[in-house]
């Protein structure tokens, strides 16, 4: 292999990994998916491990505008996709946190009205 | 240069039998992972109570799994871990969906309760209803017994009440039988008294008044004796020819109650107007009355006075 040989094996290399790169979606729209996301989850007021998990996502979601701000495209676009992914896991675990909360509310409530209506009352 | 270059080739070269091994494991490890997932996702498919659950977050874990698997090398541990996360989110998902629908249920169970309830509520009130009904009856039958009960009384009295009036008329009748007995039995003794005398006779006002006194009845009696039978006899054969009324008038003296003295009264003179029909004189000539004690002809202070108080006048016009 000659000198310019190497040089344009090296040249189509980088060509392929900036193609590569470019195949995904841009960083603007992976960040406009997590703020989306995050904003989802937010509207679903999470408490716990679930607030934990939004706080998570909301400080990727920063480092993915940094690393935009720093012209690191590739690294602010996965930043940007696991703020989204992390802000869907926190609506998730406060949406399971709330139906879980409703369920046991009801449950407590059926038997106080089965106690009080059913129990209670047929011994009236 | 050209050593440069020689050497970054001799370089390159070098490396190239280690590079494929490296290679060839970070790809088993990423396949590896990627299985342990896509195994992990068909896991949660498998669940009967989580199928059909959480679609959407299943459907973006299923994605993301596709694209670890065709990831390409450097961007292999970031897809893996969205493929975590998506999958992580996707069961949660399901579970939350799940939960959702034991609420419904928690509604539903709520619902059957109140019906239930209700149910119930009804049931107390129509057996309530029925204890009312029931004690109702009770108390008209109760009612009903004692209506019945006071009418056997009613009729017991009614009867009882029959049976004296009944016993009381055998009595009068009895006691009637008796007095005409002791008067047939006077009668037929004065008929054995001969030459008997009418009673003494006064003149007043142009009447003549026969007096019959006391001691010819029983004491307290109104049964003539039968010397005052015989003596009324001989008085019926003198007036027997004439046709004037006769007024038979009983009297007392003031001793026991007035109603008793003019009921006893009334008694002798109605005995001695008997007397005097069955002896012949008619019964429309003769007119009994009591008078008791209100005409006196003595002083009831005495017993002389009384004795001339008690008396049967028999005024002739």
């Amino acid at each position: 292999m000659t000198l310019s040989s190497l040089k344009i094996h090296l040249a189509l290399l980088l060509l392929a990994g900036a193609h590569a790169g470019a195949a995904t979606t841009t960083p603007a729209a992976e960040i406009a998916a997590a703020e989306q996301a995050v904003a989802a989850a937010q509207r679903a007021q999470p408490r716990g491990d679930a607030g934990a998990t939004l706080a998570l996502a909301r400080a990727q979601l920063d480092t993915s505008r940094a690393l935009l701000a720093k012209r690191k495209q590739r690294d602010a676009t996965l930043q940007a996709q696991s703020a989204a992914a992390t802000a869907d896991l926190a609506r998730s675990q406060a949406r399971q946190d709330a139906a879980r909360a409703e369920v046991e509310s009801k449950a407590a409530r059926n038997a106080d009205l089965r106690r009080r209506l059913l129990v209670n009352g047929s011994n009236g | 240069m050209r050593r440069l270059a020689i050497g970054l080739l001799a370089a390159t070269l070098g490396l190239l039998p280690a590079a494929p091994a490296r290679a060839q494991s970070a790809t088993a490890l990423h396949e590896q992972a990627v299985a342990g997932l896509d195994a992990e996702l068909r896991g949660l498919d498998a669940d009967p109570s989580l199928a059909d659950l959480g679609g959407l977050e299943r459907l973006q874990a299923r994605q993301a799994i596709a694209q670890a698997v065709v990831a390409k090398r450097r961007d292999r541990d970031h897809s893996v871990s969205i493929a975590r996360l998506r999958l992580q989110a996707a069961r949660i998902a399901a579970e939350a969906e799940l939960l959702d629908e034991q609420s419904q249920q928690l509604d539903s169970e709520r619902d059957q309760i109140m019906v239930e309830a209700s149910r119930r509520e009804a049931e107390q009130a129509r057996r309530e209803s029925e204890r009312l009904r029931l004690r109702s009856l009770a108390r008209e039958e109760a009612l009903e017994r004692v209506e019945a009960a006071q009418v056997v009384a009613l009729e017991a009295a009614g009867a009882e009440t029959a049976q004296a009036r009944i016993l009381a008329q055998a009595r009068g009748r009895e006691a009637e039988l008796a007095r005409k007995e002791a008067e047939l039995a006077a009668a037929v003794a004065a008929d054995e008294i001969p030459d008997a005398a009418p009673p003494p006779v006064r003149s007043v006002g142009g009447r003549q008044v026969y007096t019959l006194a006391g001691s010819a009845f029983g004491s307290g009696s109104a049964n003539l004796t039968a010397p005052a039978q015989a003596s009324l006899r001989a008085l019926a054969s003198q007036l027997r020819g004439g046709g004037a009324g006769i007024a038979i008038e009983g009297h007392t003296d003031s001793q026991g109650a007035d109603a008793a003295n003019l009921a006893l009264s009334r008694q002798r003179a109605e005995a001695v107007r008997r007397v005097l029909e069955d002896a012949g004189l008619p019964g429309a000539r003769l007119d009994a009355v009591g008078k008791g004690e209100t005409a006196p002809v003595a002083d009831n202070a005495s017993a002389a006075g009384r004795a001339s108080n008690r008396r049967v006048e028999i005024v002739v016009n």
